[in-house]
C-alpha cells in the first residue's frame, strides 16, 4: 500500500474537529477518489496528508498516515514534498505574481537537474498552452490555465503520489475533459498514483478505480467505481439520472498505452 | 506547542467574567485590607513607589484596553501621556487653570489625538496603527519640545499642587488616595467598556477579522473607538503624572517610556484587566530591584552610569521570556500554579 | 548644490536601510521594529573587529563584521522569531520591539555609551572632496551612494533571477504554497532576517565610520521606516523613493525651518501617506488586507 490513512483525527485551533476517523487505502499506480459534498472533511484529509503550517492553527491529533510504510502525520509540508507527495491545492493554487515559468521554478525538487529538464520538457509538452504562457503572470491566466499549471507545478516536485483537490471546481466542462485527458497521459508516463478529492462525482467515478465516499467527517461508503456506479443510494444523491455519453477515462488511457501488461 | 491558546489570538477565552467564587472574594477583601492599610506603616518613599505603581496601571489599563481586546499595538503611548501632561501643564500655566479643568481637558486632547491618528487604521487592517502612533508619538515629542523652546530655556513647566473641594493634594497620602480612586474608576471604565456590546465588539475584531465583519461589526469604528477611548485615558494618565511630578518636561517622554507600558501589559498577561496592575507593579519594580541588585555587585561604582542600560536589556528579556514561554503572562502564570495547588491539596 | 548632494547623502542612508523593513515585510509580512538596533549592532561589530590586530587590514575587518552580521540576523531568527511562526502578526511585532530594547541595553552593557570612531581605529582616512564648485562630500558618504547602488542591484537582481530571490517572492505571496511546492519556510525567513540585517549592518558601519557611533544611531533606523512605508512597504523600488521624498523634505525643511523638526519630518510625511494612500507609492493595495 502507498498510502495508508488509519483513524485519522484533525483539530483546528486546538478545539474544532475537522474529520474523525477516516480510514482511506491508496495503493500503487491506482486513482482512488474521494467524493462527498461541501464541508465533508475531503479537503482536510488531503491538508492532513501534505501537511499544516504553523498559519493554518490544526494538526493530526489521533491516527496515523503512513505512507510507503513510513509515518509522515504532522510533518512539515516541505518534508512531505520532499517524500515524494505533491498537492494541487483547490484555492490559490499558483503563485499570482510570479510567471508560469517562476512558477515551476520555485519547486524545490528532490531531484537533480537534469530530472528537473526531463519534468519541465513532459508538462509543457503535455500542457503546450503553458508552453505558450511561459512569461505571463499565473495571476493573469484563466481558470482552466491556472489549473493546468497549478498540475505542472505539482508534478515538478516528481513525486510518486499526487494529491488533487478538486479537479473540475469552477471549470467548463470541455476543459475539465481536456485537462482530465491529459492528466491521465502524464500519469501513464510517470507512473503516478493520484489522489483525488472531487465534488463532481460523476467525473470522480470516471477517472479512477476506488472511491470512498465522505459525510459529516466521515467515511460512509466506499468500494470500487464499478461497483458504485451501479449503487442505487450514490446514483441518487450524487448522479442523480445520467444520461447522455459518458466518457471513461481509464478507456483512454488504455488506449493510450495499448493493451495492459 | 502547548496547549496554551495564544492570548493575541484568542482573547475571548479571557474575556468571560470570572466566576465570583469564594475564592475571588477573598483576595478581593485581601487586597482591599492591603490597600487601606498600606499607608499607615508605608515610609515616604514607599507611597511614593505606589502611586508610581497607580499612575502606571491607569496607563496600563488603557494600553490593556486598546492591545489586549482590539488587538492593535500603541508604540504612541509616551507621546499621550506627553500630550495629556503638557494639556495640563499649559493650562495651568498660561491659564492658571484648576485640577478640575485640567484632567477633562487632557483627557478631550487624547481624545482627539487618538481621533484623528486612529484615522487611518480606519482603512488599514494589521499593525498599520502602531505605526501610526509612532508618528504620533514624534509629532507630540515636536511639539512639546517647541513649546519648552517657545517659552523659554528648556526648563518645562512648573505645576502648582492641585486641590480638590479646597482640599490641597500635596502630600504622598493624599495623592494615594486620590490615585488609588483614580485606579479604581479606570478599572470600572475599562472594566465597562470590556463587557459592554462595544466590548465584545472588541474581542470579535480580535479574534477574526472577517468573522466580525460578517457579523455586522462595523470593525473599522470600533477599533477606532478602542483607540479614542484609550487615549483619552492615557492623556488623563499624564495629566495624572504631570500634576503627581509638579513638573513637566519632554525629556521624561522617550520611546522607551511607550515600550515600558507595551512591557507592562507583554508581562501582566495580555487580554487580562487583572494583568494591567501586575504588569505594571512589575515594570515600576524591577528597576528598583535591579538598583538594589547591582549595589551588591562588586563595581557597583562602575556599573552606576550605565544602569539604564541594564533596565533596558533585563526588560528586553523578560519581555521576551513571556512572550516566547507564557504569552499570557503573569496571569496566566498564576491560573497555572494556582491550578497546580488545587491538584496537589486534592491528591496527597 | 550642496544641498542636494546633502539628499543625496541621507536618501542613500534611508535606502540602505529601509531596504531591510520591505525584506522582511515581503517574506513574512512582520514589521521588524528592531531593524535600527540590528543595524547598529553590526555597526558595533565592526568596532570589535577594529580593535582585532591579527585581522591586518581594514577590510578584512570590515569583512568579517559583515559575515558577522549576517549570522546574527540568521540567529535571530533561528532562536527567536521561529518560535513566532504560526502566532500572530501582533506577537511577532511584540517581540521585535521587546528584542530591539534588550539590544539597545547589551550594546551599552557590551560596548559603553561612549561615542566611538572605528574610522580611527582601522586608520581609515575621510578627506573632503569638492564634486563641484562649492560642494564637497566626505570620501565616505561617496563610498555609501556607491555601495547603495550596489546593494540595490544585488537585490534587484537576486530577487528576480536568483533561485532563493524567487522562494522569497513566492514565500510572500503565499507561504504555505511555497511550502507545498518543497519551500523549507524556515529557511527562507531566516535567510531573509539575514540579508535584512547584512543590508543594515552595512549602513550602520558606514554611518558609524564617517560620522562615529554612539546608540543614537537607531533614532536613523527608525527614521528610515517612513521611507520604506511611504514608498510602500512590500517593495524595493518604493523603498528608494520613498527614502529620497524623506531625506529632501528633511534637509530642506532643517535648512530652511527649524532643525528640531528632524526628528518629526519623517513621522509627519508618513502621517499624511497614512491618510492619502496607506499601501504607499508602490506596495500592493491587496496586500493590507491579508495581515
Amino acid at each position: 500500500m502507498m498510502l495508508k490513512v488509519q483513524n485519522l483525527e484533525v483539530l483546528y485551533q486546538r478545539s474544532i474537529l475537522g474529520v474523525a476517523d477516516i480510514s482511506i487505502d491508496v495503493p500503487k499506480g491506482h486513482i482512488v477518489a474521494i467524493i462527498g459534498a461541501n464541508g465533508a472533511g475531503k479537503s482536510t484529509t488531503l491538508r492532513a496528508i501534505s501537511g499544516f503550517i504553523g498559519l493554518d492553527d490544526a494538526r493530526v491529533s489521533n491516527g496515523s498516515i503512513l505512507f510507503d510504510g513510513r509515518r509522515i502525520e504532522n510533518r512539515f509540508p516541505h518534508q512531505i514534498a520532499h517524500l515524494g507527495i505533491a498537492l494541487v491545492p483547490e484555492r490559490d493554487k499558483v503563485f499570482p505574481n510570479l510567471t508560469v515559468q517562476e512558477n515551476l521554478e520555485i519547486v524545490a525538487s528532490r531531484t537533480g537537474h537534469a530530472e528537473r529538464r526531463h519534468l519541465e520538457a513532459s508538462i509543457y509538452d503535455s500542457f503546450p498552452r503553458l508552453a505558450a504562457l511561459k512569461a505571463k503572470l499565473a495571476g493573469l491566466l484563466s481558470g482552466g490555465e491556472r489549473q493546468m499549471l497549478a498540475i505542472g507545478s505539482a508534478i515538478m516536485c516528481s513525486p510518486t503520489l499526487l494529491l488533487i483537490d478538486e479537479l473540475s471546481l469552477g471549470l467548463a466542462p470541455v476543459i475539465v475533459d481536456d485537462i482530465a485527458e491529459r492528466l491521465m497521459r502524464i500519469r501513464d508516463e510517470l507512473r503516478l498514483t493520484i489522489l483525488l478529492v472531487e465534488q463532481s462525482t460523476a467525473i470522480a467515478l470516471r477517472m479512477a478505480d476506488y472511491a470512498y465516499v465522505f459525510e459529516n467527517g466521515r467515511v460512509v461508503l466506499s468500494g470500487s467505481t464499478d461497483e458504485l456506479r451501479n449503487d442505487s443510494s450514490i446514483q441518487d444523491a450524487y448522479l442523480g439520472t445520467s444520461g447522455g455519453e459518458q466518457r471513461n477515462y481509464r478507456h483512454v488511457r488504455n488506449r493510450a498505452q495499448g493493451p495492459a501488461k | 506547542m502547548s496547549d496554551q491558546v495564544h492570548p493575541t489570538q484568542l482573547s475571548t477565552v479571557m474575556l468571560q467574567p470570572a466566576s465570583r467564587s469564594a475564592r475571588t472574594i477573598f483576595v478581593s477583601a485581601l487586597l482591599a485590607v492591603a490597600i487601606i492599610i498600606f499607608p499607615f506603616f508605608a515610609t515616604p518613599f514607599h507611597l511614593d513607589v505606589a502611586n508610581q505603581i497607580l499612575l502606571a496601571s491607569i496607563g496600563a489599563l488603557s494600553l490593556m484596553l486598546l492591545t489586549g481586546f482590539a488587538g492593535q499595538i500603541s508604540l504612541g503611548h509616551a507621546g499621550l501621556i506627553a500630550a495629556g501632561a503638557f494639556t495640563a501643564g499649559i493650562l495651568s500655566k498660561e491659564a492658571g487653570a484648576p485640577f478640575w479643568i485640567g484632567i477633562p481637558a487632557a483627557g478631550a486632547t487624547g481624545g482627539l489625538l487618538g481621533l484623528i491618528f486612529g484615522l487611518p487604521s480606519l482603512r488599514l487592517r494589521g499593525v498599520y496603527l502602531a505605526v501610526s502612533t509612532l508618528a504620533l508619538h514624534f509629532i507630540v515629542v515636536y511639539a512639546g519640545g517647541e513649546y519648552e523652546n517657545l517659552v523659554g530655556g528648556s526648563g518645562g513647566i512648573l505645576i502648582p499642587p492641585p486641590s480638590l473641594w479646597g482640599l490641597k493634594i500635596n502630600t504622598g497620602k493624599a495623592w494615594y488616595v486620590l490615585l488609588v480612586a483614580g485606579a479604581i474608576l479606570a478599572f470600572l471604565v475599562t472594566w465597562n467598556v470590556v463587557r459592554s456590546r462595544t466590548g465584545r465588539a472588541f474581542a470579535a475584531v480580535h479574534g477574526r477579522e472577517t468573522v466580525a465583519a460578517a457579523l455586522g461589526i462595523n470593525v473599522a469604528r470600533t477599533k477606532l473607538t478602542a483607540f479614542v477611548i484609550s487615549s483619552s485615558m492615557t492623556a488623563i494618565a499624564g495629566a495624572l503624572f504631570a500634576y503627581y511630578r509638579g513638573f513637566v518636561s519632554i525629556e521624561a517622554f522617550s520611546l522607551y517610556l511607550s515600550i515600558q507600558y507595551i512591557a507592562m501589559i507583554i508581562i501582566g498577561g495580555i487580554g487580562t484587566l487583572p494583568g494591567a496592575f501586575l504588569g505594571a507593579l512589575f515594570v515600576t519594580l524591577l528597576p528598583y530591584l535591579i538598583e538594589t541588585v547591582v549595589a551588591h555587585l562588586p563595581g557597583a561604582q562602575a556599573m552606576a552610569g550605565s544602569i539604564f542600560a541594564v533596565n533596558y536589556a533585563a526588560f528586553g528579556l523578560v519581555m521576551i521570556v513571556f512572550l516566547v514561554f507564557e504569552p499570557s503572562g503573569l496571569v496566566g502564570l498564576w491560573r497555572r500554579l494556582e491550578r497546580r495547588l488545587l491538584i496537589g491539596r486534592q491528591s496527597p | 548644490m550642496q544641498i542636494v548632494l546633502n539628499i543625496l547623502v541621507l536618501g542613500s542612508i534611508y535606502s540602505l536601510i529601509s531596504c531591510g523593513y520591505v525584506i522582511i515585510y515581503k517574506v513574512s509580512r512582520v514589521l521588524n521594529l528592531a531593524h535600527g538596533e540590528l543595524m547598529m549592532v553590526g555597526a558595533y561589530l565592526l568596532l570589535t573587529t577594529a580593535s582585532a590586530g591579527w585581522l591586518g587590514s581594514p577590510l578584512a575587518a570590515i569583512g568579517l563584521a559583515l559575515v558577522l552580521s549576517l549570522t546574527v540576523g540568521i540567529l535571530v531568527y533561528v532562536l527567536l522569531m521561529r518560535r513566532m511562526t504560526g502566532e500572530s502578526v501582533l506577537a511577532a511585532v511584540l517581540t521585535t520591539i521587546a528584542l530591539g530594547i534588550l539590544i539597545r541595553g547589551a550594546v551599552v552593557l557590551l560596548w559603553s555609551a561612549q561615542h566611538h570612531y572605528p574610522a580611527t581605529k582601522l586608520h581609515i582616512a575621510n578627506p573632503s572632496i569638492e564634486l563641484f564648485q562649492n560642494a564637497k562630500l566626505s570620501l565616505i558618504s561617496l563610498i555609501l551612494i556607491g555601495v547603495t547602488v550596489a546593494t540595490y542591484a544585488a537585490l534587484f537582481a537576486f530577487m528576480r533571477f536568483g533561485r532563493w530571490g524567487l522562494r522569497m517572492r513566492a514565500t510572500g505571496q503565499n507561504a504555505l504554497l511555497a511550502a507545498q511546492r518543497g519551500v523549507n519556510l524556515h529557511a527562507v525567513y531566516a535567510l531573509a532576517w539575514g540579508i535584512s540585517t547584512f543590508t543594515g549592518a552595512v549602513a550602520g558601519m558606514l554611518i558609524a565610520l564617517d560620522s562615529g557611533l554612539d546608540s543614537t544611531i537607531v533614532m536613523i533606523g527608525l527614521k528610515a521606516f517612513p521611507a520604506a512605508l511611504v514608498g510602500g512597504l512590500d517593495s524595493l523600488a518604493g523603498a528608494i523613493i520613498g527614502s529620497i521624498i524623506i531625506s529632501a523634505s528633511e534637509v530642506i525643511l532643517i535648512q530652511h525651518f527649524n532643525p528640531l523638526l528632524s526628528d518629526a519630518v519623517p513621522f509627519l510625511i508618513l502621517i499624511a501617506m497614512l491618510v492619502i494612500r496607506p499601501w504607499g507609492l508602490f506596495g500592493t493595495r491587496e496586500e493590507l488586507d491579508r495581515v
